[in-house]
């Protein structure tokens, strides 16, 4: 085990796998010298060249478009969208390509495409640069969404995403990039689809992801100090969902409060919440389910605004506090 | 003098040529049965494009195709029973009858397939020349066809310019069909010479009468050297689709004799005149290729007709690998 | 008679106001069933019933206002009369909105001059006021119940309730109506309302008992606030105790897990009755100590009762007779059951055929069982399809007990230890060596005589031992 940061552990994940595959690469915009606008690829065009940490145009569509090509043709890409808002400009090479080519052709070729941006708020970026639309891509049959909460978790998926055959929309936490957490030193990696129950409870179940993942840890701490204990559930990733592990908890505890980053209306969390409402957890809920996510408006420049804007610990634990 | 072709070569594009021209009239025939779902693009008139730029192509060449790509495909050489099958929604067909006409590919053959959103398909194709070069493979080039409407698409300049400013593998051909559903094109562009587009990519750009199916084919065979030796290039075939938009087209926005002027260009006419005037072949000979062509839609629809509906458990199949 | 009184549900509760009746004089009503709804200066609640039978009377109108703990009206049997009522008390609590704390003191030297009887009641009530006196706590976050409380008329035919709520309520049988106006939050009816009496959640909630944890012995399977301070007191010995401190902690595993989960289901599912008779066991230790001259294995005491109690199994089918599903199947074989202890639990090893089996090879058989049973080598068909079992204690000097049947047998059979007792024989005073059978059976399979006729022929056996050998 060694301590490193959440942006050190989403460079290790490729730098290991590009050291093990020839066909893994690396595009993005300035990720060569610059690093990326977060650092994340420090050292790597020193270690691997320009012809796999390959500085792109500023055309989203271009390149993306072709690392959807290159992976139709057998190359493992892994793109680096500087920021998720970008993702708009590209939307058809993610949502009509990447997600679809395989299906539309009969199951004939394989997209292994990891799309890695950096998403969220916090930073003071403002509109355009602060979103977390995870909820629009969960929404494409064809994708798979991971958001990591932490440095162990950002390598373990990563390393999954780079080795799955699939589209993996890989969005990573740029309030956390700066994180550290243990990582071990040998090869690891986490699946898809099983999510990591942070902190076990009897009483209410915080269903998260993400920044919140945290949020959620301490307002539970603040919680236990009442007696109350919060189980917090860590999703990891939103396609494919571990809803088992959610059914059960919210069958042991009764009570369910979902959070994440994302706008409220319309986010993952109403996904969550009617899948609960459609299981055999909806017997055991003996309160309403509670959501808690960013209002409904573009993000605030202004610091104040951004922070009102999204949930708090103060506000998990009013909501959670409320249910009980 | 005058260029020499092989007979075979000679052969095998008329004969390609009647195949598409024929399956477009049997998807015609079958639509109008109502046998066909949805909807479904013709290219009558444009065979000279696809068969004379796919011929003078190699087979391991990636080819990415237009979602007016039935001659496209049944140039790069896909089994029509099974495109035949897929256009009636079968689970034989290509795509397992899930993709249907704007979706027609083949994997296995190199045919990245028909798109049915423009433009798209050239920056993947960058993305197979790409990997061309990164897996050091020699002779084999990235091909993507587009239309004129296309070619105002963001995506295709962006291709443009990757392609060039990483000096990839790519040969961009423009099928020019003068309109973009209904709009002509001087409609939509200040300047209709889309070749002129190469130029600040620094790539070649050249248009051709994409009705002669040798003058494309000629084109093609040194666009390709040109590709492999130097980069990118755009070439332009200038035709004309006789056949409307899609089955729902009523030809409200041009001229039944601005139609049936084409019709007197119409590809294949030139080539049987220009076949039978060389004494290549004979007009019976021909006649018989074309009766051929024929007999081999017969068999398609057959089997196409004959074959199973997908089962609806395997809907999931083939979302996910 | 039980009074039915204004009870204390706050530390600082010096009165309350009986808002109305839910209940009608001649009514049938039960222990902890709501009965009236009350009003202190914070909330609005229902009120258990102290106790079950017929409303006798109610000497206090809806309306009123009243001291804490004055008696409101009585419950008895029908038939009863209730204790006349005087219409001084009616007044002085009509007047007191007007008249104040004065009238609220007349009014309670005006029910201490009911004399003794009162005094002792009000003693006993006493003691109920530890139970609600943390009350108050709860009643500032109970302003919601208040508003909602007052409208239990318009939950008919739609009821706000939790899916949690009807599926509790589904299950234990109980209609929604009733509990409707009992709702603790946003005007729905939780689980923990279906689960628990408006009394017990709040004593719960005041003490911070978890709900969940509670078994409830009301109507329904109910939580009552005895339950609830059942529960207080329980968790106070087991862990609060500030003179007792935990040595070990362990987890329940191993044999001691499976033995538990069996001997709960056991105790848990099976009507279970006991009895017990004497047996005289002087000749049967006088046999053994004839057969045992000379042999080198010797035969033990509980050989022989194996061997006795197999041949009256085999005599009596319905002692080989199980409850399976709907039916009653009487298996054919005396394969006899007994208990060995071992490290951490228990096993019952299986003796088939014992009534076919000389003394001699049952002796062999169940030294060999016992022992893989202390070392744990004996495999699951050494330890399953017996018919019957016994259980001797006798080498513990155990006076009586109470053995739990190994299911689905119909019954087992616990041998006492020892005693020498004075016995009249024939006129004579003689010294007898006595032991008890002490049997429980399912009486589901077998009545009281059935039993009975079993355990005679053990103790016929055990006194003429010869038999046992035939």
């Amino acid at each position: 085990m060694s301590e490193i940061t959440y942006a050190q552990a989403v460079n290790d994940a490729i730098s290991e796998e590009m050291r093990k595959d020839e066909t893994v690469f690396m595009l993005g915009e300035d990720i060569g010298l610059y690093c990326g606008a977060f650092g994340v690829s420090k050292g790597m065009i020193q270690e691997f060249g320009e012809e796999r940490i390959m500085d792109t145009p500023i055309a989203e569509q271009g390149y993306v478009g072709a690392a959807v090509g290159a992976a139709m043709a057998g190359l493992r890409p892994v793109v680096e969208l500087m920021f998720s808002d970008f993702m708009c400009v590209c939307f058809d090479e993610l949502v009509n390509e990447a997600a679809k080519l395989r299906f539309m052709f009969g199951g004939k070729v394989k997209i292994p495409l990891v799309m890695r941006t950096a998403s969220g708020a916090g930073t003071g970026a403002a509109a355009q640069h602060s979103q977390s639309l995870e909820a629009c891509l969960a929404h494409f049959p064809g994708l798979k969404v991971a958001v990591p909460s932490t440095p162990y978790d950002a390598k373990g998926l990563l390393k999954t995403a780079i080795r799955d055959d699939n589209p993996v929309m890989f969005l990573e936490q740029k309030t956390l990039y700066r994180t550290k957490g243990q990582v071990p030193e040998e090869d690891y990696a986490i699946p898809f689809g099983v999510a990591d129950v942070k902190r076990e409870g009897g009483d209410c179940t915080i269903v998260t992801y993400g920044r919140m993942v945290q949020m959620s840890l301490e307002a539970a701490k603040r919680l236990a100090q009442e007696g109350i204990q919060a189980e917090v559930i860590d999703i990891r990733t939103l396609v494919p969902l571990d809803i088992d592990t959610i059914i059960g908890s919210v069958k042991k505890t009764k009570h369910v409060c979902i959070v994440h980053e994302a706008v409220c209306f319309g986010g993952f969390g109403g996904e969550i919440c009617g899948q609960i409402a459609d299981s055999e957890a909806f017997y055991y809920l003996d309160a309403p389910i509670r959501r808690l996510g960013a209002k409904s408006t573009p993000i605030p420049f202004n610091p104040k605004l951004e922070a009102e804007t999204f949930p708090t610990v103060e506000k998990i634990y009013q909501a959670v506090r409320g249910l009980l | 003098m005058e260029k020499q072709y092989k007979k075979e070569l000679l052969k095998e594009m008329w004969q390609k040529m009647n195949l598409a021209r024929e399956f477009e009239n049997r998807v015609q025939w079958l639509f109008s049965m109502g046998l066909v779902h949805g909807t479904t693009h013709l290219g009558v008139g444009e065979e000279a494009t696809a068969v004379g730029s796919i011929l003078a192509l190699k087979a391991r060449d990636y080819v990415f195709g237009t979602h007016r790509g039935h001659s496209q495909a049944i140039a790069k050489g896909i089994d029509i029973d099974h495109m035949m099958a897929e256009i009636l929604a079968k689970a034989t067909g290509v795509c397992k009858g899930k993709g249907g006409s704007m979706h027609i590919a083949d994997p296995d053959i190199h045919y990245f397939g028909a798109d049915g959103v423009l433009g798209t398909s050239a920056v993947m194709c960058c993305g197979t020349a790409l990997a061309i070069r990164k897996k050091k493979e020699e002779d084999r080039i990235s091909v993507v066809f587009f239309g004129d409407g296309s070619s105002n698409e963001g995506a295709v300049f962006e291709a443009f310019n990757l392609a060039s400013v990483w000096n990839l593998p790519v040969l961009f051909v423009c099928v020019n069909n003068t309109y973009g559903m209904s709009t002509p094109i001087a409609k939509v562009m200040k300047d209709t010479d889309i070749a002129k587009r190469a130029i600040p990519f620094g790539m070649p750009g050249e248009s051709i009468d994409g009705n002669d199916v040798l003058a494309v084919y000629d084109t093609i065979q040194k666009a390709r050297e040109y590709v492999l030796k130097e980069g990118p290039m755009l070439v332009v075939e200038n035709t004309y689709r006789i056949s409307g938009h899609s089955k729902s087209d009523g030809n409200l926005y041009r001229t039944k004799e601005e139609i049936n002027a084409w019709k007197e260009k119409c590809p294949i006419k030139q080539f049987r005149s220009y076949l039978t005037s060389h004494e290549i072949f004979g007009e019976e000979e021909l006649d018989e290729m074309v009766r051929q062509a024929k007999e081999t839609l017969d068999h398609a629809v057959e089997f196409a007709k004959s074959s199973p509906e997908p089962d609806v458990n395997d809907i999931y199949e083939d979302v996910y690998a | 008679m039980i009074e039915v009184f204004m009870p204390k549900a706050g530390m600082d509760m010096k009165e309350g106001t009986l808002i109305r009746w839910l209940k009608e004089v001649g009514e049938t009503v039960e222990l902890d069933e709501p009965i009236m709804e009350i009003e202190t200066d914070k909330i609005t609640m229902e009120a258990e019933s102290p106790g079950s039978g017929i409303l006798l009377s109610k000497i206090v109108e809806e309306g009123s206002v009243v001291p804490v703990l004055s008696v409101l009206g009585y419950i008895g049997e029908a038939g009863e009369l209730p204790p006349q009522q005087t219409s001084q008390v009616m007044n002085f609590a009509n007047s007191k909105t007007e008249e104040g704390e004065d009238s609220a003191r007349s009014f309670r030297d005006a029910v201490s001059a009911r004399g003794e009887a009162e005094e002792g009641f009000r003693d006993a009530v006493s003691a109920r006021d530890k139970v609600v006196e943390g009350f108050v706590n709860i009643l500032s976050s109970g302003n919601k119940t208040a508003e909602n409380a007052g409208t239990a008329g318009e939950y008919k035919g739609s009821i706000p309730a939790t899916p949690y709520a009807k599926k509790l309520a589904r299950e234990k049988g109980i209609d929604l109506c009733d509990i409707a106006g009992e709702n603790s939050m946003n005007g729905a009816i939780h689980g923990k309302d279906v689960m628990a009496t408006s009394l017990a959640k709040r004593v719960a909630e005041v003490n911070q008992v978890d709900l969940w944890e509670v078994a409830g012995s009301g109507k329904h399977g109910k939580i009552t606030r005895a339950d609830v301070e059942r529960q207080m007191q329980e968790f106070s010995e087991s862990s609060q105790n500030p003179f007792r401190t935990v040595e070990s902690r362990q987890k329940l595993k191993g044999v001691r897990k499976v033995v538990g989960k069996r001997m709960f289901e056991s105790y848990s599912q099976v009507p279970t009755v006991m009895q017990s008779m004497k047996a005289d066991m002087t000749k049967l230790l006088d046999f053994r100590r004839k057969l045992n001259e000379g042999r080198e294995q010797k035969i033990s005491l509980n050989d022989l009762l194996i061997k006795a109690t197999a041949t009256a199994v085999k005599e009596l089918p319905h002692v080989r007779t199980m409850v399976e599903g709907d039916e009653l199947v009487t298996y054919a074989e005396a394969n006899i059951g007994f208990a060995v202890a071992v490290e951490d639990g228990l096993y019952v090893p299986v003796i088939r055929n014992a009534d076919q089996l000389s003394v001699g090879e049952i002796s062999r058989q169940a030294r060999e069982l016992a022992k893989k049973a202390r070392e744990g080598t004996i495999r699951p068909d050494e330890f399953s399809g017996g018919t019957f079992s016994i259980s001797n204690m006798g080498m513990f000097d155990v006076y009586t007990f109470n053995p739990i049947i190994n299911q689905p047998e119909s019954g087992i059979l616990g041998i006492t230890g020892i005693e020498d007792v004075l016995k009249l024989v024939d006129g004579q005073v003689v010294v007898r060596k006595e032991a008890v059978l002490c049997m429980s059976y399912d009486h589901r399979v077998m009545d009281g005589v059935g039993a009975a006729k079993l355990k005679k022929r053990v103790k016929e056996l055990i006194e003429h031992p010869i038999e046992i050998l035939i």
